[in-house]
């Protein structure tokens, strides 16, 4: 069988913006828009959260690990499933469908965030801690300004990492039928009826560039950046 | 001045620091030693309240420690340990600034206080002020962990074993470099090493500790003259005369008369006598050329001067 991808040019527009001209954002801007969405507010909450575990390290922290466990030990599609219908049974009205998905991959995400910032604040040299607290810095200074600085420096590679595993899980936002490029990927082939590889081969090709591009990225300014010197190779 | 009163500190079952009185006199630089586990940093640490006396008290111009608010003590008190001291990620010029931003200082005057502070350990801020702590040698490194350490002016000056890492001949410089700046400073400095020999060479006054326990505290030149105990005798080492050179420095010593030697062989106007003693013994010279920091010749010292200065009994 022939493969003819001028149906990818044919519905080019259509996989990249959905119907974003007129209102409704979608296909893969959509995705690029929910993994970016998601991933901010998986940053923030994880940092802040490895932030507490770190400086109440009892039983405050012991419950935030048990809780990141629990959250990480279920499948997302489960945490998608449960918020799509959890939302408009908790506050009547339903919320947007991507919502709800951005709400769950940034809920699911921020235990990764939390389990691996924790560990990078706990890797950082007993001495740094006391070096700051001698110069007569309180606990908290210290670690906003001396151990998270580190600490992040250090992640960005797995942040990174996280990110991509995002952009890829957008994809189960299918589930749900929001317009991200899967979504839309199958509507096309829906009407077209008579070329599914192709138009998956383009979306499996697009999420691979993607996720490889951000990956390069991610290197080679790591790279450069120690290079620099802007990441500290050893500490003293 | 800092005096610690029927101190211990336990650690689970291991008595870490028994029953420890001591006074540090004001604008001294008194020196802690003594073999590995004898319980130096615990007592350093003490007076800055890294750690807590589990009996005993501590007190610091007067006052406990424990009845001043820690951060307040802490601004008043600089620390210089060896290695992880400096933060990775700020450079020089930020390490050196972190004290006087938590003051509060506007920025040209911490500006200008890095640049004299920076100066003042022997590093030009222009070469070094924007680097990485990554990118200095271990000495350069040790440089800065003092310049932060003096940057707020404090009057206390905790240092635990800051040389010990670097290698033997820039330990000398560092060494000569602070008993330098200590001339001129006078801060009342609590200087941690477990090399008897730095000891000597630094000390105001020097504690031996074993074992938790202080055995004998007084000036260098008593230490090695009469050592209370075998401990001590036997720390100290059998090379006391050579000990004692190491505390007179060429400067105070040597002929300024532009040398007539026509030696090649030179010391520097800043290096001990000990060292000048063993340039001689190893060029075969009874007289040595004396040279200034930037190698200008200063002057010529002798195997007489040192004789006359080790017949003298104090510096
Ligand atoms: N935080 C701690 N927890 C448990 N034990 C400790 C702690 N700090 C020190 N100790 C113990 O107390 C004793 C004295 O330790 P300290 O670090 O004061 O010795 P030191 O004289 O500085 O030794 P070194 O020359 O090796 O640095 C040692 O037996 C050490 O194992
Ligand atoms: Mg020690």
């Amino acid at each position: 069988m022939p493969f003819d991808f001028t149906v990818i040019a044919r519905n080019l527009d259509y996989l990249l913006w959905g119907r974003t001209a007129s209102g409704e954002i979608g296909g893969l801007l959509l995705t690029v828009a929910m993994a970016v969405e998601s991933g901010i507010i998986a940053l923030v909450l994880g940092i802040a959260l490895a932030l507490v575990a770190w400086r109440w390290s009892g039983w405050v922290r012991r419950i935030l690990l048990a809780l990141a466990d629990l959250v990480r030990g279920v499948p997302l599609i489960f945490v998608i499933f449960w918020i799509y219908f959890l939302i408009p049974a908790l506050f009547g009205s339903s919320v947007p469908n991507s919502r709800s998905v951005v709400i769950a991959l940034a809920w699911f995400s921020s235990a990764a965030v939390l389990y691996s910032t924790l560990s990078g604040l706990l890797a950082i040299p007993r001495g740094q801690y006391e070096a700051g607290i001698a110069s007569g810095l309180g606990p908290g200074r210290v670690l906003w300004s001396i151990l998270l600085p580190q600490a992040i420096r250090n992640l960005i590679p797995s942040f990174i990492g996280l990110f991509v595993s995002l952009i890829k899980d957008t994809s189960l936002a299918f589930i749900v039928n929001v317009p991200e490029l899967t979504y839309v990927s199958s509507q096309v082939n829906n009407r077209t009826q008579v070329y599914p590889t192709e138009i998956f081969l383009f979306a499996g090709v697009v999420y691979y560039l993607l996720c490889e591009g951000l990956t390069l990225a991610a290197n080679s300014l790591a790279s450069a950046s120690r290079r620099t010197g802007k990441t500290a190779a050893k500490s003293r | 001045m800092i005096r610690f009163e029927g101190v211990s500190r336990k650690f689970g079952e291991v008595l870490a620091v028994d029953g420890l009185d001591l006074e540090v006199f004001d604008r001294e630089l008194c020196v802690l030693v003594g073999p590995s586990g004898s319980g130096k940093s615990t007592v350093l640490r003490m007076v800055n309240r890294l750690v807590e006396p589990s009996e005993g008290l501590v007190f610091v111009d007067g006052r406990e420690v424990g009845s001043l608010k820690v951060e307040t003590l802490r601004l008043g008190i600089g620390y210089v340990i060896q290695g992880v001291g400096l933060f990775p990620h700020l450079t020089v010029a930020a390490n050196v600034a972190v004290v006087p931003e938590l003051l509060g200082w506007p920025k040209g005057r911490i500006a200008r206080r890095v640049g004299d502070m920076l100066e003042l350990v022997g590093l030009d801020p222009g070469r070094y002020g924007r680097r990485f702590p990554f990118e200095l040698s271990g000495g350069e490194a040790q440089r800065v962990g003092v310049a932060r350490a003096l940057a707020s002016d404090p009057p206390i000056l905790l240092m635990d074993e800051p040389f010990s890492a670097v290698d033997p001949v820039n330990r000398l410089r560092l060494q000569t470099e602070f008993l330098a700046i200590q001339r001129t400073l006078r801060k009342t400095v609590v200087f941690v090493t477990h090399d008897v020999d730095e000891a000597i060479r630094l000390a105001d006054r020097v504690a031996v500790l074993k074992s938790g326990r202080l055995i004998q505290y007084d000036v260098p030149e008593t230490l090695l003259e009469r050592p209370n105990s075998p401990f001590i005798a036997d720390f100290v080492g059998a090379d006391r005369a050579l000990k004692r050179l190491s505390r007179f420095t060429v400067r105070d010593w040597m002929q300024p008369t532009a040398g007539t030697t026509d030696a090649a062989i030179a010391v520097d106007l800043d290096a001990s006598l000990r060292d000048a003693l063993s340039t001689m013994l190893g060029s075969r010279a009874r007289t040595i050329r004396v040279h200034d920091r930037d190698h200008r010749p200063a002057g010529e010292i002798g195997l007489q001067d040192i004789e006359r200065a080790a017949e003298c009994g104090t510096r």
